[in-house]
């Protein structure tokens, strides 16, 4: 994906190059929400705000058929659609001059805060994945009790049931997460947690909590309440279930040969001289669906 | 009730009871809290979906669907109605915004003023992090009744409590006592069984009134086959008994003893009905 700054005015070409640059490393990061769910299309240049994704069933059984006779009828190729619509999620910041100089942190510059407004993107893309998972088939756990191995071992029993197969993950809140750990406190044997070590926060960020009988552990606080506020909304699905789409702009040509590139989440630099304010905001769209709802499950335990 | 500040400017479908009740009372904002920024929703009963409580007491699974542009097909501006469609076609019952006077859903700004969509059975109280959130459970009770009650959320067939029990009983049978005796494991061993326990009574009292409801489940054809049936086994039960008569030699008269020379029995042709 791609992750880069426009600017409003060809007078901040020399803050889009900087930041250009320092963007770049964001690039090969890729962010934890969209490494969970799959990528279905850019609609840039379709024509069409909206990707309809048609499903086909690989599940289909051969019929067998007796000499002479025809078979029974056509199977259909595809058996559901669902549809993606790339929304815009945005995020501005403005500061004037005087707080960029006075400010010790060294923070308020232009290249902090548009690496500030990618992080704050990605949770708002987030939240929009964290509800998608309360539409999954199925529910385990028990309202207004914490979450437990046994929770844990039902959701992952209903999706092998369920031939779902692939990369499997449990995402939930950070609650959630405690309360099974405490949990597991009393299991033994081989069904024990690996937890996330070093190398793999690094490389998956520390939202990343570990393997457990094969499932990866996700936490993140964008996980929804459930039951009025009674319970946190986790689930557990094997990678698929949800899909994304997204739309990246196209590059703009500034004042001859000055090109802003364009990109999936990209920065306008605004700077008002009268008041002596820089405005930056950041844009991106994406749209995300439950692309199979059987191959995930809710995991619904108590709030706190 | 906040929707999202696009969809204020959509017509109104043939959704529009899902929507908000009061587009004016959708901008009254409750207060300022800590907290992060959630989105608009509209609350909905999967098909079938149910769980217990601890107290072992059965709820309907009722999840926040969103309603906001990006998910499930809400376009751009919040125009919904792929995502209803959705939605509907997978067997959720929507939950009317307007089910109760006051909608379920509370609009609060958070300290860096945007906005956060909260249950209006959650309190917000001052904690040392930021905002508690406090959850009126006897309310949230009473509203899952009045759902029931006005036939938005159908009782369990059951089929489904069937299911529900046999899982429940199985994760009961799989408990183990802790390995290492430790007195918060045993502790923790000891609830867990109480639980279960109170869930597999409550899940049998369930069953129990949902087939005086809604009788057993069967198939539709149920009835046909079981008197074709009925009559087949019957047919065949009388031909086997009179195969059998038909086999079995009758018994031989009582003979007084006497000294007289034994004049062997006549023989009897089998009676064989027609």
């Amino acid at each position: 994906m791609a992750n880069e700054v426009r600017v409003s005015t060809a007078g901040n070409l020399l803050t889009t190059s900087i930041l250009a640059k320092e963007l770049e490393v964001l690039l090969h990061q890729k962010p934890f929400a969209l490494d969970l769910m799959v990528f279905r299309g850019d609609v840039r240049g379709s024509g069409s705000d909206t990707i309809k994704v048609r499903q086909v069933d690989n599940d289909d059984i051969g019929e067998v058929v007796a000499e002479g006779a025809s078979i029974s009828g056509n199977t259909d190729i595809t058996h559901a659609s669902y549809t993606l619509a790339p929304a815009r999620i945005a995020i501005k910041r403005t500061f004037s001059d005087l707080i960029g100089i006075v400010d010790s942190t060294g923070l308020v510059d232009e290249v902090a805060l548009a690496r500030y407004n990618f992080t704050a993107i990605m949770k708002g893309l987030h939240a929009l994945f964290a509800t998608a998972t309360q539409s999954l088939t199925g529910t385990a756990g028990s309202t207004g009790v914490d979450m437990s191995a046994s929770d844990f071992f039902t959701a992952q029993q209903a999706l092998q049931t369920r031939k779902a197969k692939g990369r499997l993950i449990f995402h939930g809140h950070q609650e959630q997460f405690n309360n099974l750990q405490t949990d597991l406190r009393g299991e033994v044997g081989p069904w024990q947690l690996v937890p996330a070590v070093q190398e793999a926060l690094a490389f998956k960020g520390d939202d990343y909590k570990g393997l457990l009988n094969g499932a990866e552990l996700w936490t993140s606080d964008q996980a929804p309440d459930v039951g009025g506020g009674t319970d946190h909304g986790g689930a557990m699905f094997v990678k698929g279930a949800i899909a994304y789409a997204q739309g990246s702009a196209k590059p703009v040509q500034l004042r001859g040969r000055l090109i802003a590139p364009g990109g999936v989440i990209y920065t306008d630099v605004d700077y008002n001289v009268d008041s002596a304010e820089e405005s930056l905001v950041s844009n991106g769209f994406f749209g995300v669906s439950v692309a199979q709802a059987g191959m995930g499950i809710k995991v619904i335990t108590d709030h706190a | 009730m906040a929707v999202h500040p696009l969809s204020s400017t959509q017509p109104r479908t043939a959704a529009s009871r899902l929507e908000s009740p009061n587009l004016a009372k959708e901008e009254a904002i409750n207060g300022r809290v800590q907290d992060s920024p959630r989105g608009n929703y509209i609350l909905a009963h999967p098909k079938d979906e149910w769980q217990l409580s601890g107290d072992g007491e059965l709820f309907p699974v009722l999840v926040p669907l969103s309603k906001l542009p990006g998910v499930q097909g809400c376009d751009r501006r919040g125009n919904w109605s792929a995502a209803h469609a959705y939605y509907m076609e997978q067997g959720f019952t929507l939950i009317p915004h307007d089910v109760i006077p006051s909608d379920y859903v509370a609009l609060y700004l958070n300290t860096k003023g945007q906005r956060v969509h909260r249950s209006v059975f959650q309190t917000p109280l001052d904690g040392p992090n930021g905002t508690v959130w406090v959850m009126d459970e006897d309310s949230w009770r009473k509203f899952v009744q009045l759902l029931r009650v006005k036939g938005l959320v159908k009782a369990p067939r059951p089929h489904i409590l069937r299911g529900m029990l046999h899982t429940t009983r199985e994760t009961y049978l799989h408990l183990r006592p802790p390995a290492v005796e430790d007195a918060s494991r045993r502790d923790s061993y000891d609830r867990q069984v109480t639980m279960y326990q109170k869930q597999i009574a409550c899940l049998e009292r369930e069953l129990e009134g949902s087939i005086e409801e809604h009788g057993e489940d069967r198939s539709p054809a149920h009835n046909t086959i079981g008197s074709l049936l009925d009559e087949a086994l019957g047919d065949a039960q009388a031909d086997r008994d009179a195969l059998e008569a038909a086999r079995t030699p009758a018994p031989p008269k009582s003979v007084k003893k006497s000294h007289k020379k034994k004049v062997p029995a006549p023989k009897v042709e089998p009676e064989i009905e027609v």
